[in-house]
């Protein structure tokens, strides 16, 4: 939906641009939040990524210019993969 | 493919099952990628985005609310259960953030994410700029992006307690091949893929469904040939042939081909043809690089080489967006200057800022030609950047090590 998003503000050009944040970011943080939720326990590190895929739609659901909507697919994105993360983690130990 | 489940199948399978498996954890989106072009149709066509994601923003927390309650259930049976020994650390709050800010680097995540964003950025706003590249504020963007990426890289090496990316593993050069080759495939793919269902709706006059349906094509061909792929590395135990001979040369065969095929009178039986290229050597390489890093280490360090591998995709793919940004932004509306009759032209800042614009003026007449033909004009030359950046991959795949995984014990214990 991003070139629809991006074309309502008129900002076609930059539908490449709000991935790049959210590329570094996401990327970047990897390692560290895996290592950030191991250490905070289960239930906690879940909730947190919730936290951050809820903000992010919310952000992307009301965003009034393409800037909230790049810092909207940071929260998405890393709320995502490290929800994932967590899934996984809770089937190996139990 | 998530890191999470990686990890989960790295923990419980054999090497040499272990592409099979994880083939087999990617093939839901065989099933998912063709709920998504309908959907997203209804949503534009219907309530608008902003429904689109503010009905995932209501639904997330109640599908994800009761495996919370799940998990805080078994959390506190394990607690009483004396399965999680509660360590005290004894530190007070202030001395734990510090021991935290140390172990997580938080100094080193600042410098790289600064540093990338900062140098990155520039190329998509400088048009945006009344001077362009001449403006102070893209040109301080770029030379203090640039410093502290460099800063990076010297605090890591002689001032940082902890690092946050254990650079020791990337001294092999099977891991670092596989590394820069999840990266060049990224570069590669986001370089192409970031207008292309632009170029799908407007240039080839696809309805939204049948554009996701094509964009689609990638995900489908690469899980379902993954499936394949892992069959057959189960079956001869050896990836890095399959990589070089097959994997790499196919994708610059289709990348190469789209060159040719997405042009103004783009026939969109021979996109998909590249398309379907470009997802087989995909799966093939996304499986053999994943492989790689996992036969090139030791198990314990396996969840960390996967992540390692993840990030380098990750900032790659940021690297794409943004050269496919500077070509857009530099090529599209210069050429729809170029192009428009005399009557369009005044509309021209509106039809460069919208897709709705764009696709709104009728197939055949002179503006639609003209929009399509700066779109075909701008495509040619992404898509020539991304074949030019493949040839880092045939490199970065001919230094693995020719690591068989048959006969390779490596999981004690549970055996999948």
């Amino acid at each position: 939906m991003t070139p629809y998003v991006t074309s309502n503000f008129s900002l076609h050009s930059l539908t490449a641009t709000t991935s790049v944040m959210s590329s570094i970011i996401g990327g970047v943080l990897k390692l560290p939040l895996a290592k950030v939720l191991d250490i905070w326990g289960r239930p906690q590190g879940f909730l947190l990524t919730v936290i951050f895929l809820e903000v992010g739609l919310i952000m992307m659901a009301a965003c009034q210019n393409v800037e909230t909507y790049a810092a909207a697919q940071v929260f998405y994105w890393v709320g995502y993969v490290e929800q994932i993360f967590r899934k996984s983690k809770s089937a190996l130990t139990q | 493919m998530s890191l999470a489940l990686s990890v989960f199948i790295a923990d419980t399978s054999q090497l040499k099952n272990r592409a099979f498996a994880f083939a087999f954890v990617s093939s839901p989106y065989i099933i998912t990628v063709w709920m998504g072009g309908p959907t997203v149709e209804a949503f534009l066509n219907g309530p608008g985005f902003r429904w689109g994601f503010g009905v995932f923003a209501i639904v997330t927390p109640i599908i994800t609310l009761p495996l919370f309650a799940l998990f805080t259930l078994n959390y506190r049976k394990a607690k009483k259960a004396g399965l999680m020994p509660v360590v005290d650390s004894g530190r007070t709050f202030m001395q734990s953030a510090k021991y935290y800010f140390i172990q997580f680097d938080v100094i080193g995540i600042f410098l790289i994410s600064a540093g990338l964003a900062l140098f990155l950025l520039p190329f998509s706003l400088y048009s945006f700029q009344a001077q362009g590249w001449k403006s102070p504020m893209i040109l301080s963007m770029l030379v203090i992006g640039f410093v502290v990426c460099i800063a990076f890289v010297l605090y890591e090496k002689y001032l940082a307690p902890v690092t946050f990316v254990p650079f020791g593993l990337l001294l092999d050069r099977t891991v670092m091949g596989a590394c820069i080759l999840a990266a060049v495939l990224f570069v590669e793919f986001y370089i192409w893929n970031s207008y292309f269902y632009s170029f799908l709706i407007v240039v080839n006059n696809l309805t939204i469904t049948e554009a996701t349906y094509v964009a689609n094509v990638y995900s489908i061909g690469s899980c379902f040939f993954s499936l394949l792929v892992g069959v057959f590395i189960r079956w001869t135990g050896r990836f890095k042939g399959l990589a070089l001979y097959f994997g790499v040369p196919l994708t610059i065969l289709g990348c190469g081909c789209m060159i040719a095929f997405r042009n103004a009178d783009a026939k969109i039986g021979y996109i998909v043809m590249c398309q379907i290229f470009i997802a087989f050597s995909g799966g093939t390489l996304v499986i053999c690089e994943q492989i790689a890093v996992m036969a090139a280490t030791s198990h314990q360090y396996i969840a960390v080489v996967l992540a390692i591998e993840g990030m380098f995709s990750s900032i790659g793919g940021g690297i794409g967006s943004s050269i496919a940004a500077a070509i857009w932004t530099g090529v599209f509306p210069v050429k729809l200057a170029e192009y428009l009759p005399a009557d369009a032209q005044a509309n021209l800042t509106m039809i460069y800022g919208s897709i709705e614009v764009q696709s709104s003026y009728a197939v055949g007449s002179d503006t639609r030609n003209a929009i399509n033909h700066a779109y075909a004009d701008a495509q040619k030359l992404m898509l020539i950047a991304s074949t030019a950046v493949l040839a880092l991959a045939i490199v970065s795949v001919a230094v693995w090590r020719d690591i068989r995984v048959k006969d390779f014990k490596q999981v004690k214990g549970m055996v999948f």
